[in-house]
């Protein structure tokens, strides 16, 4: 049988699921929704794949559906939590790291949407600017801009942790 | 700073060993066909497109289908008995027919149901037994599809509201509309035997369908059974019949898969999926043009989604 568009997906998917397993879990922070997230972003995936025009954009089109059903899970969960108890939850505190790596995570971790999506999916997972346009359905100069007052923000909150 | 830094940890996220369970588990509850299908269905949409059209032209002649909009009318099937009769005790008539948009709702409906002749005065005692027993299929027809078209409303609302309440946008959701079709076929008719499929479907992201089977003796008002149609040793018939016709579409086509068999139609009782193991006196069937039983196992059943229906003709 020929291999079509959802074939390749299957594949695709199997072939990069720890990937995909890590990027959601850099969004939602514990393992049973990041579980989630993937099995979510599976099931769209598979649905929508007839849909993609252009076949060499499986990656980046897969990519955004992870980002997208993280965030969509993260907004799902304060809303619910927000309805809960009618205020958002404290912020868990942590224990400063003493380790530099630990730290940087944690800085790129408090990093506010969307300038987190571009600082993981460029230094992490190692897309292009340009693919990371692609995305988040912007243009590369937006991309250029966040990313820059990304490193900013970064810098300055590693600054202040060292002080 | 380094960033690469923090890819160390990003890279040592622990990944838990249910991932690719759960991976493999999603995969499996998609259907490739059904989604290439969908996709086709919505790319082409223009009005209403029939997914399920069998051809309901069993018998020349035998049925006459007419619109008679969304209620049922008591009043309107007992006038339909006037209706000239091909030489059966009974017909088989659509009742409910609707074919249009009903808000999110893609509804294409042709709802059957058993008018029998008129009585003669000398089968009066007997025949008003059968009447009250076709009249109970009737009720239980209109009351699967009535309840399918609840079901199926019920559960596409959810899913509308539970898109919106994650932060789906109209967009987003691009006007998508359910499919709800409910259709029949006559298989087989011949004097006062009547093997009559029910099929109820509905489409969204997943394709969803059931049949139902009515194998009738209308003159003693009784289900036919496999036993009735086969004999005694209907069990053994079928069974064997079934096992060596897996085999051969196991050997037919290697995309072929049943559970519990292996690829070169082996028994494989390590797949830890039990598949067709025997039939028994509930097993779906009906009886095809030829009169032969054909036995029915829906989807999953004795094999993977991908598979659909699997239909065994038995040779009597």
């Amino acid at each position: 049988m020929k291999q079509d568009i959802y074939d390749r997906t299957v594949s695709y998917i199997v072939e990069n699921q720890e990937k995909f397993y890590r990027l959601a879990y850099s969004y939602v922070g514990d393992r049973d929704s990041a579980l989630d997230v993937v099995q979510n972003a599976v099931c769209k995936g598979l649905e929508g794949c007839y849909g993609l025009k252009n076949p060499n954009a499986l990656k980046t089109w897969f990519y955004r559906i992870v980002v997208n059903e993280s965030l969509q899970y993260l907004r799902k969960n304060r809303r619910e939590k927000v309805s809960a108890d009618g205020e958002l939850p404290e912020q868990i505190y942590e224990e400063p790291a003493y380790e530099r790596e630990r730290e940087v995570y944690e800085a790129v971790q408090k990093l506010q949407e969307p300038m987190k999506t571009v600082i993981v999916l460029h230094f992490y997972e190692e897309l292009t600017l340009k693919q990371i346009a692609e995305v988040t359905d912007t243009n590369l100069n937006t991309v250029k801009s966040r990313l820059y007052s990304a490193l900013g923000k970064l810098e300055k909150s590693l600054k202040e942790a060292a002080v | 700073m380094k960033l690469e830094d923090g890819k160390k940890i990003y890279d040592s996220t622990e990944i838990p060993d249910e991932l690719t369970e759960v991976v493999n588990r999603a995969i499996a509850s998609k259907n490739k066909e059904e989604i290439r299908m969908n996709y086709e269905k919505r790319k082409k949409r223009t009005g209403a497109v029939k997914i399920f059209r069998y051809a309901a032209a069993a018998a020349a002649g035998l049925l006459i289908c007419f619109t008679v909009g969304v209620n049922t009318s008591e009043v309107f099937a007992k006038e339909m008995s006037g209706v000239p009769v091909l030489g059966a005790l009974a017909e088989v008539l659509t009742v409910r027919s609707y074919h249009g948009t009903d808000g999110d709702y893609e509804i294409d409906m042709e709802v059957p149901e058993i008018v029998q002749e008129p009585e003669t005065e000398e089968e009066s005692g007997s025949a008003a037994g059968t009447q009250e027993f076709t009249g109970d299929i009737n009720t239980e027809i209109q009351k699967i599809v009535d309840d399918y078209m609840a079901q199926a409303k019920t559960e596409f609302e959810e899913y509308k509201e539970a898109f919106f309440a994650t932060g789906g946008t109209e967009e987003e959701w691009g006007g998508r509309t359910m499919d709800i079709s409910v259709d029949y076929d006559v298989k087989y008719q011949s004097g006062n035997i009547l093997s009559l499929e029910l099929v109820t479907a509905k489409s969204w992201v997943s394709a969803q369908e059931d049949r139902y089977y009515y194998n009738l003796d209308l003159s003693t008002g009784q289900h036919l059974t496999l036993q009735d149609v086969l004999g005694e040793d209907y069990m053994k018939i079928c069974n064997e019949s079934i096992v060596a016709q897996i085999k051969e579409r196991i050997a037919a086509d290697e995309n072929n898969i049943f559970f519990g068999y292996g690829p070169n139609g082996e028994e494989d009782k390590e797949m830890g999926i039990p598949g067709f193991e025997t039939v028994t006196e509930d097993t779906d069937f009906y009886l095809n043009a030829d009169g032969n039983p054909v036995i029915v196992f829906p989807k999953y059943e004795i094999a993977p989604g991908y598979m659909g229906f699997q239909e065994f003709e038995i040779q009597k």
